[in-house]
């Protein structure tokens, strides 16, 4: 059988200029060419999928004449495998000899992190530094990727594109492929795709053994798009139907538990006067469901929740706000990430003592932990206990009361190490 | 159609020869005997390979392309004595390949030519200088180099043919005249630089070889070229240079 060649291959792009869209990127990247010679730095190209960052890299080396390599995700990206074939690659000539050049193309940069072999990353970075020969990293995330690598290569930032740029790539592909197509089902089909990928996946689905495509071709079907939470958020305080704001929520990957939160976060931002006492009204009735979910373990009863909070908060509003109002997550959570830390501070001390008291953790914590901080006030004390007991800044800081950058904090801590020699 | 029979030790030495360097390759196959052109997946090495009919106990083929897993291949020979007789057939209809060895059958599938990386292009190249040598010579040179680098620099200076290693402590050289080279053909100085990874490799089969051919030149890549099945199958590597760091 034979296969069926896909159109994002046989159609990619030969030239960098037939590259469609991005153009400034375009320019960067050609420019990062003619400057490799004496810069030698990796680039990385990032950006949403599907926009023509992997088609770049090869017309960009098909233009000026170097040679590919690729390791994409589905090969195995292990240390072991990147340093063995991207390492060769980097530091070895080509079959021209040492001036010829050969272009390494490391697709989905920012994924490596998942993969079996965790020095994945670091191994990316020592081929960088070691590199004789261009190296391009491609991924969609610019900041899933360590700091270490992105310090190490200048980047260039591919933008979502246009549907009408879109268009005129589907219409360069239908002519060829000798499909009857109007632009108004182009234009459909742009419209339903974020981008060139997906455009003309959907262009080569549709037209799979027809010889004339319509507009009533495209049931391509809506696709799910995941909203950010803040969108959420806007679309229960805003203006949008009840149905909308509720089918948002559930195409949110987050529980009703965690949810609640950050309507209580932000709803006295939006709501006020008696809006607001009826939004948290409304609010308290959902956290009341909440609470038998996890009495009872029925979680049938969460869309009574997602009732209160979305459709609940919508109705408790008089009128429309129209202020401009940025979203921010539970500040309950920061600080109960704040308190975790400082826990975390007071329970090692308390086990410190404990062991040298040979009393239980949880006794030095309720009982002695108090008498420790009116030693501290004493410099003498402090400096002698801090020794003993081998504390570090932060547990000096605990018991001072200061801060752990505090100046008292480090006189302490440094005539500490001195007794201790 | 593809049946042959061969002995177990020649289908071992041609198939370790190419698997050192690629894990799965495609084979052209015709009645002038089967070949392989195949470059390593960073595109460092490539080797190019081919059996005579005549080092089959029996050969009958009409041409075909059929893309196989070497390392399977390799692991399964291991299975072998070196005096045993092997019965490849090819089951085009499944997408198969029969072997047959003593009282075993083994049944490999083949890898679907349209999901393999595109064969190489062999590069003209114009090197000046050859080298003819001892396997167990150039072999010696490579491990010698081991032990201090991982790299290497092979040359040839008037009538001495050489090789030299360095890390940043130490060195290590090896040459030979004219008169212990079985022969030397240069028309100017060469020398380049190569990774250790790939000649070790190499170096393997190389060693196996009682002549082997060297071609060199400056900043380029090297051949290196002997024959396997007492002269009735062709092996050719050819390794890009190493740039050299400044």
């Amino acid at each position: 059988m034979m296969m069926q060649i896909e159109w994002t291959e046989k159609y990619r792009p030969k030239t960098l200029s037939e590259v469609a869209g991005n153009s400034k990127a375009i320019a960067e990247l050609k420019k990062w060419a003619e400057d490799w010679k004496k810069d030698k730095k990796a680039v990385i190209l990032y950006g949403p999928p599907g926009i023509g960052k992997t088609s770049a890299a090869y017309a960009l080396a098909n233009d000026v004449g170097w040679s590919t390599i690729e390791l994409n995700a589905s090969d195995q990206r292990t240390a072991d495998i990147i340093k063995k074939v991207a390492g060769a690659a980097a530091i070895t000539g080509t079959f021209e000899g040492v001036k010829g050049r050969r272009l390494i193309i490391l697709d989905e940069a920012d994924n490596i992190y998942g993969d079996a072999d965790r020095g994945g990353t670091k191994a990316i970075g020592e081929v960088i530094k070691d590199a004789n020969q261009p190296i391009i990293l491609i991924a969609n995330e610019y900041y899933d990727m360590s700091k270490t690598l992105r310090n190490l290569c200048k980047s260039i930032q591919f933008k979502p594109v246009q549907s009408k740029m879109i268009v005129t790539v589907l219409r360069r592909i239908y002519r060829r492929e000798c499909v009857d197509c109007d632009i108004k089902t182009l234009e459909g089909i742009a419209a339903s795709a974020p981008d060139f990928r997906s455009a003309i996946n959907d262009l080569q689905a549709i037209s799979q053994g027809r010889k004339k495509v319509t507009i009533d071709d495209i049931a391509v079907g809506v696709r799910d798009t995941k909203e950010s939470i803040f969108k959420v958020l806007a679309k229960i305080f805003k203006d949008s139907t009840p149905k909308e704001a509720l089918s948002a929520l559930y195409t949110l990957d987050e529980s009703p538990e965690d949810f609640i939160h950050w309507l209580d976060e932000n709803l006295p931002k939006e709501y006020e006067g008696k809006d607001l006492v009826n939004g948290f009204e409304r609010l308290s009735r959902a956290d009341v469901f909440l609470g038998r979910v996890r009495r009872r373990q029925n979680y049938g009863m969460w869309r009574y929740a997602n009732d209160m909070m979305v459709n609940g908060i919508q109705t408790a509003r008089s009128q429309v706000y129209r202020k401009f109002v940025p979203y921010q997550p539970p500040s309950s959570w920061r600080k109960l990430a704040g308190a975790k830390s400082a826990r975390m501070i007071r329970d090692s001390v308390a086990a410190k003592i404990g062991r040298h008291c040979h009393v239980s953790q949880r006794y030095a914590r309720s009982d002695l932990i108090s008498f420790f901080k009116i030693l501290f006030k004493d410099p003498k004390y402090a400096v002698g206990v801090s020794a003993l007991l081998d504390l570090n800044p932060e547990e000096i800081a605990f018991l001072l009361g200061a801060k752990p950058d505090a100046k008292d904090v480090k006189k302490v801590f440094d005539a500490a190490r001195k007794q201790i020699g | 159609m593809f049946k042959a029979v061969i002995n177990a030790d020649i289908l071992k030495d041609s198939i370790e020869a190419i698997s050192t360097l690629v894990d799965e390759a495609k084979l052209k196959l015709s009645k002038d005997g089967i070949s392989i052109n195949a470059v390593d997946p960073a595109n460092v090495a490539m080797i190019s390979f081919g059996l005579h009919p005549d080092a089959f106990e029996s050969y009958e083929c009409t041409d075909g392309e059929i893309g196989l897993n070497l390392e399977t291949l390799v692991d399964i020979l291991s299975m072998t004595e070196r005096s045993d007789k092997i019965e490849i057939e090819l089951d085009p209809e499944e997408h198969n390949l029969l072997l047959k060895m003593g009282g075993l059958a083994y049944t490999l599938s083949l890898i679907d030519l349209a999901a393999m990386r595109k064969e190489p292009k062999v590069p003209s190249l114009e090197l000046p200088a050859k080298v003819t040598l001892k396997g167990s010579d150039l072999r010696l040179a490579i491990k010698a180099a081991e032990k201090v680098s991982d790299h290497l620099a092979l040359g040839v200076d008037g009538s001495t043919f050489f090789m030299e290693a360095e890390s940043d402590t130490n060195r290590v050289r090896f040459q030979l005249t004219k008169d212990e080279l079985i022969s030397l053909d240069a028309s100017g100085p060469a020398r380049s630089l190569f990774s250790l990874d790939y000649l070790s490799d190499m170096s393997k089969a190389i060693s196996k070889a009682n002549e082997v051919t060297v071609h060199l030149g400056k900043d380029y890549p090297v051949k290196i070229n002997f024959s396997v099945a007492g002269g009735k199958g062709k092996v050719e590597y050819l390794l890009a240079p190493r740039i050299e760091s400044d």
